[in-house]
């Protein structure tokens, strides 16, 4: 039956189906980057509506695209990461919107993190931000002061916010309940706080001139001349961006999809559950917890490299509140929708520049309607399949019995 | 009889304030013995459990398992050591799979964790199948139809069914004692009768499993236990076989007027 049912859903034609939706997708949220104006984000924002409350209707329909990606899967990969890598061509005339793509791309590396913590662990994280700056300080300060290069700078970024979790949160990861969410709280303002008053990190002008990013002799400040169009310079960021999304994102989707997400489940869902099954709780919520904020640091430290001045206010408090607000608006614990969540709430504010004194306000108009309407984002949880990894590791041990049948079967 | 015998307690206690709720409580389980636990709401037993699985810490005495005191271990210790049990109000992650469910009683075995996890998935996908494996024919020892749900949330299912994840959730651990807290809570006379089927196909798995089964329901008692101990206000109160334990006098007078009970 499923086989069958699989079998009707691939072919030439199928995938060029998958094909043309994903580029439909593509056009539209490059039309609402390139034209000026607010009115094409309404009249995106009422088709998007009208889809969601069609496919609502035809649950048929939503089911036969699923299934339609899920049988064409490489040819959507295919698809889809050649269209990220054309991004820099289409908006090559606005390198405005390729710095807001890549600060998205941050956000998304960042709420990946705070996902392990928040959407698979349920470790509350007021703090992300703080962290985001531990990884930026420590990249800006390694550059400026050592001269140290991107490549040391960004894992240096990323292990020092690792760090500070370990030691700072290893008495608070014990308690239960509440106590993670406070103390985090807590070291959001004294970072803050710290940041604007000691001499060493610039104080409230921060650190300003720290190199941009170079690998062997080749400043990413240069524009790429092809030729037949020219790139921004934001090009080269735009692209180091997308390796370390995809880098950060293969990561997460593969630790969702092994044991590891199978205990962070458990943890979440039940933690005297987990320890009566012989889960180490504690140990796990540390190397979670540190883990996420690596992510985070290491965002961070892309950040400084990105604009070359970082100051307190970058890092504040509101910073963390979206960044939270992107995980439970995308969805907890589902890879695509923290993706999706990052796109929605850094992208589209930007394209209400008008109203930009109200951002928060409406971030929390739509958090609250969110927690009201669909408390588990707009992308949610969904129940782990491992027959796609079960199959995979059958095919690979068929193979070498075919071929090596001697081996194969001993 | 002593040397073989698995779990004891030693004047276990346990109070809660002013509230002695397990009162030097002495029991001992040999191994591939059935224990019944009986006594009347609130005399302690769950408590009981609570202690023997390391979420509370005594107040006194002392417990054993294979000879070795388990006093002070944290949860995750005294189950790798091989206790394993089902809880009174089900403790399943409904939002997660079945398979999921079952997956975390396999948990301490698993050898693939967090670097082959993002670097090897072969390794990982070997252990995956095996445990998926292993985990189908659990399922199908319960309920065949389990299998084919087995990518469905456990919160989909009906009571009974998950019930029966949970145990075959303790029984992925491979445990040598089994606590089974009211299993039958909430069933029909007829799933209730299915469940102790299940529970004989438990022991028939595995002979030497030891399994010590709090019931109120005494007809469920009577045709899987070996032994009984009866409790009450914290203290046991009786102990033998199940014909001794609901003939005594204290046993039919803590139940009288508590609950309408069947003895
Ligand atoms: N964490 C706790 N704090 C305070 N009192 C507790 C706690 N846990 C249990 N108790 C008390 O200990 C006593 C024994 O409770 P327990 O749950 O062990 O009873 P039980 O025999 O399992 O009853 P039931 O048949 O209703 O399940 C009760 O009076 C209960 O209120
Ligand atoms: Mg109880």
């Amino acid at each position: 039956m499923a086989d069958e049912n699989q079998r009707s859903q691939t072919g030439p034609l199928k995938t060029v189906t998958v094909l043309g939706i994903e580029v439909v997708i593509y056009a539209l949220f490059l039309a609402l980057l390139l034209m000026p104006g607010g009115e094409i984000l309404i009249v995106e924002v009422l088709l998007l509506l009208a889809a969601l409350f069609y496919l609502r209707r035809n649950p048929a329909l939503r089911t036969q695209i699923q299934e339609l990606f899920a049988a064409n899967a490489r040819a959507a990969w295919i698809g889809g990461i050649a269209m990220m890598l054309l991004v820099p061509f289409f908006v090559a005339s606005s390198p405005y919107w390729l710095f807001i793509i890549i600060i998205a791309g941050l956000f998304l590396v960042a709420c990946l993190g705070l996902n392990l913590q928040l959407g698979s662990t349920g470790m509350v994280n007021l703090a992300p931000a703080a962290f985001y700056a531990v990884g930026a300080y420590t990249a800006g300060l390694l550059a400026l002061g050592w001269g140290l290069p991107a490549w040391i700078t960004l894992p240096a970024g990323a292990i020092m916010a690792g760090l500070f979790s370990a030691f700072l949160f290893i008495p608070v990861l014990k308690t239960t309940g509440h106590y993670l969410a406070l103390v985090t709280l807590a070291f959001q303002f004294m970072v803050t706080i710290l940041l604007d008053n000691m001499e060493w990190t610039g104080g409230p002008q921060g650190l300003k001139n720290i190199p941009l990013f170079s690998i062997a002799g080749y400043s990413f400040n240069t524009d790429i001349n092809l030729g037949f169009i020219v790139l921004p310079a934001y090009a080269n960021f735009y692209y180091l961006m997308l390796l370390i999304v995809a880098a950060v994102g293969i990561a997460s989707l593969r630790i969702y999809n092994s044991w590891v997400g199978v205990t962070l489940s458990t943890i979440r869902d039940d933690e005297i559950a987990a320890q009566t099954f012989g889960v180490q709780v504690n140990r796990w919520k540390l190397i979670i917890f540190s883990l996420g904020n690596c992510f985070i640091g290491l965002a961070g430290a892309f950040y400084s490299h990105l604009v070359g001045f970082i100051s307190p206010p970058n890092f504040a408090f509101d910073k963390s509140l979206v960044m939270v607000s992107v995980v439970i608006l995308g969805g907890m614990d589902n890879v695509f929708g923290v993706v999706l969540g990052s796109l929605l709430l850094i992208i589209l504010p930007e394209k209400l520049r008008v109203v930009q004194e109200y951002r928060f306000l409406i971030y929390g108009v739509v958090l609250i309607v969110m927690l009201i309407f669909r408390p588990r984002g707009l992308l949610p949880f969904k129940p782990r399949d491992f027959s796609d990894l079960v199959e995979a590791a059958k095919r690979k041990r068929a193979i070498p019995a075919g071929s090596e049948a001697a081996e194969g079967r001993a | 009889m002593e040397n073989n015998r698995i779990f004891w307690t030693k004047d276990l206690s346990i109070s809660f304030g002013g509230l002695v709720a397990v009162d030097h409580v002495n029991i001992d389980i040999a191994r591939g013995e059935v224990l019944g636990l009986i006594g009347p709401n609130g005399s302690g037993k769950t408590t009981i459990f609570n202690i023997i699985t390391g979420i509370y810490t005594p107040t006194d005495g002392d417990f054993f398992f294979e000879g070795e005191s388990l006093l002070g271990k944290p949860p995750y210790e005294i189950a790798r050591k091989g206790i394993a049990r089902t809880f009174q109000i089900s403790r399943l992650c409904l939002d997660l799979s079945v398979l999921d469910n079952v997956f975390i009683g396999m948990h301490y075995r698993q050898k693939h964790w967090l670097i082959d996890a993002v670097f090897r998935r072969d390794l990982l996908a070997r252990e995956v199948s095996e445990a998926r494996d292993r985990a189908f024919s659990l399922l199908s020892v319960f309920n065949k139809e389990l299998v084919g749900l087995a990518g469905v949330p456990v919160g989909a299912l009906p009571q009974i069914d998950r019930r029966r994840v949970e145990i075959c959730r303790a029984m992925a651990m491979e445990p040598r004692l089994l606590l089974l807290d009211e299993p039958s809570a909430g069933m029909t006379l007829e799933e209730m009768t299915e469940l102790m089927e299940d529970i004989r196909k438990v022991q028939e798995e595995s002979k030497e499993i030891s399994i010590i089964i709090v019931e109120h329901d005494m007809t469920v008692i009577r045709s899987i236990s070996d032994r009984v101990v009866a409790l009450n206000y914290g203290r046991k109160i009786a102990e033998g076989t199940c014909e001794e334990v609901s003939h005594n006098t204290e046993v039919r007078e803590a139940y009288l007027g508590k609950r309408g009970i069947k003895i």
